[in-house]
């Protein structure tokens, strides 16, 4: 039996604090600079992430290969939302084989599950909430003992900005959960509410690991300014206390990410700019050892 | 452009820009000379409405003396987690008395270190607010909201 891959999420309940462009710069810089397999899901029914990817740098228009590959897709049936529709269906085998036609190359150790429309409505749609909890657990399964899918080393999933049936899915199976948040008080007070509230909401399930970190940090000759740094002593005060209270592995990272217009085209543009590379890098480094 | 919808590329948007920039430039040019026209003519035509002598000139403030804190930045950023960790007891009186207390110049170096922008001349009120903002945010990020604190 093939060894599980390590699982991320990256959430955050603030909107616009990074978590699409985060992961998909890990995974970019994962699978370019290592020999490790990476493979990242788009759960956001926004599906900024499967825009990113799919829309040509220099056209504007849909990427040809991605375009095909998309459409065979949705119509052979093997989108994410066909996935968890055939899940969800009461007294029904979860009978959804999974290969190429349900996952993307990118590149050769870098794979893709792209997000759908549909799942916009997903959520008035299904009624059982809590049957719908072992779905990715359940789907990653597939995937690990498919034969028409390598064995991939990392997972990681970009989750959309609220709590889901997706996220809730995601949370109640993942082994780390990354929580990006900016230097300003919204996006902290975000992460609070994410640590106060998680193990509540994914009870009964063991809680995983939390790591939160400064994304879109404000620097001054390359070093975070004050205001950030207030901001980095505050979010790492809220998952101390959260720690305790909770009784949870909440931690705040020492590794930053600068804000910087390179990253925000780096889905685009086809990778993690060079001068940016060594802070994914160290970023990636103590989520991997969290991981362990 | 090829047509009235086209959106200009950036290259014409930095153009338009620099055009626009000039055009106003040029404008306050304009205003200031014909100001100063206002001004020589009025000065020609009104009488002074003052002798010009020392006792019924104004008095002009001299400079405010640049005092430098009494405590070091390490001293301001402990003063300023101490005063947090007091307003999440809910101690918002101790706390706001507190930081009353405070030099102008002990205020703006903490000021400094909390990241709150600096205007050139700190006032004691704008200081005041930038340092209480920061310890609202710290206690609401506690989850515990502060008292409301006395009108300043």
């Amino acid at each position: 039996m093939p060894a599980s891959p390590k699982t991320v999420a990256t959430i955050n309940f603030k909107g616009g604090v990074g978590k699409t462009t985060v992961t998909w710069c890990l995974a970019e810089a994962l699978s370019s600079f290592s020999d490790s397999r990476v493979l990242v899901f788009d759960l956001d029914a926004q599906m900024s992430l499967t825009q990113g990817i799919a829309l040509n740098q220099d056209t504007g228009f849909l990427e040809d290969r991605f375009a095909k590959w998309y459409q065979t897709s949705k119509d052979r049936k093997k989108t994410i939302f066909d996935a968890l529709d055939k899940f969800a269906r009461p007294s029904s085998h979860f009978d959804f084989p999974v290969g190429l036609d349900f996952v993307y190359q990118v590149g050769p150790r870098l794979h893709f599950v792209p997000s759908v429309e549909d799942l916009y409505w997903m959520e008035l749609d299904v009624f059982d909430r809590d049957g719908v909890k072992d779905f990715i657990r359940r789907l990653l399964g597939k995937i690990v003992s498919s034969p028409k899918l390598p064995s991939y080393d990392y997972v990681l999933f970009d989750c959309p900005p609220s709590f889901t049936l997706l996220s809730y899915s995601v949370l109640s199976c993942c082994d780390l959960v990354l929580i990006p948040v900016n230097p300003d008080f919204f996006a902290s007070y975000g992460t609070r509410l994410i640590l106060s509230s998680l193990k509540m909401r994914i009870e009964p399930f063991p809680v995983p690991r939390l790591r939160v970190f400064m994304n879109k940090a404000r620097t001054y000759g390359n070093v975070p300014t004050k205001e950030t740094k207030f901001y980095m002593g505050e979010v790492a005060r809220v998952c101390r206390e959260a720690a305790e209270s909770e009784g949870i592995d909440a931690g705040f990272m020492t590794a930053w990410i600068p804000d910087r217009v390179g990253i925000k085209r780096a889905i685009r543009s086809g990778g993690v700019p060079s001068e940016l590379l060594p802070d994914f890098k160290t970023l990636w480094q103590e989520v991997s050892t969290s991981l362990t | 452009m090829s047509n009235e919808f086209a959106f200009r590329t950036a290259t014409e948007e930095v153009e338009h820009l620099a055009l626009e920039l000039a055009e106003t430039r040029a404008l306050l040019r304009e205003i200031s000379q014909r100001l100063g026209l206002i001004e020589r003519h009025a000065k020609r035509l009104l009488p002074p409405t003052a002798p010009k002598n020392a006792s019924s000139r104004p008095r002009r403030r001299p400079a405010p003396a640049v005092t430098p804190p009494t405590i070091s930045t390490e001293e301001a950023r402990a003063l300023f987690d101490g005063l947090a960790e007091s307003l999440r007891r809910g101690e918002a009186v101790a706390v706001d008395e507190q930081l009353r207390s405070l030099s102008v110049p002990d205020l703006a170096l903490m000021a400094k270190e909390l990241g709150v922008p600096i205007p050139h001349r700190p006032s004691r009120r704008g200081l005041y607010a930038g340092i209480a903002g920061r310890l609202k945010e710290s206690a609401m990020l506690s989850g515990r909201f502060p008292q409301r604190q006395s009108a300043d």
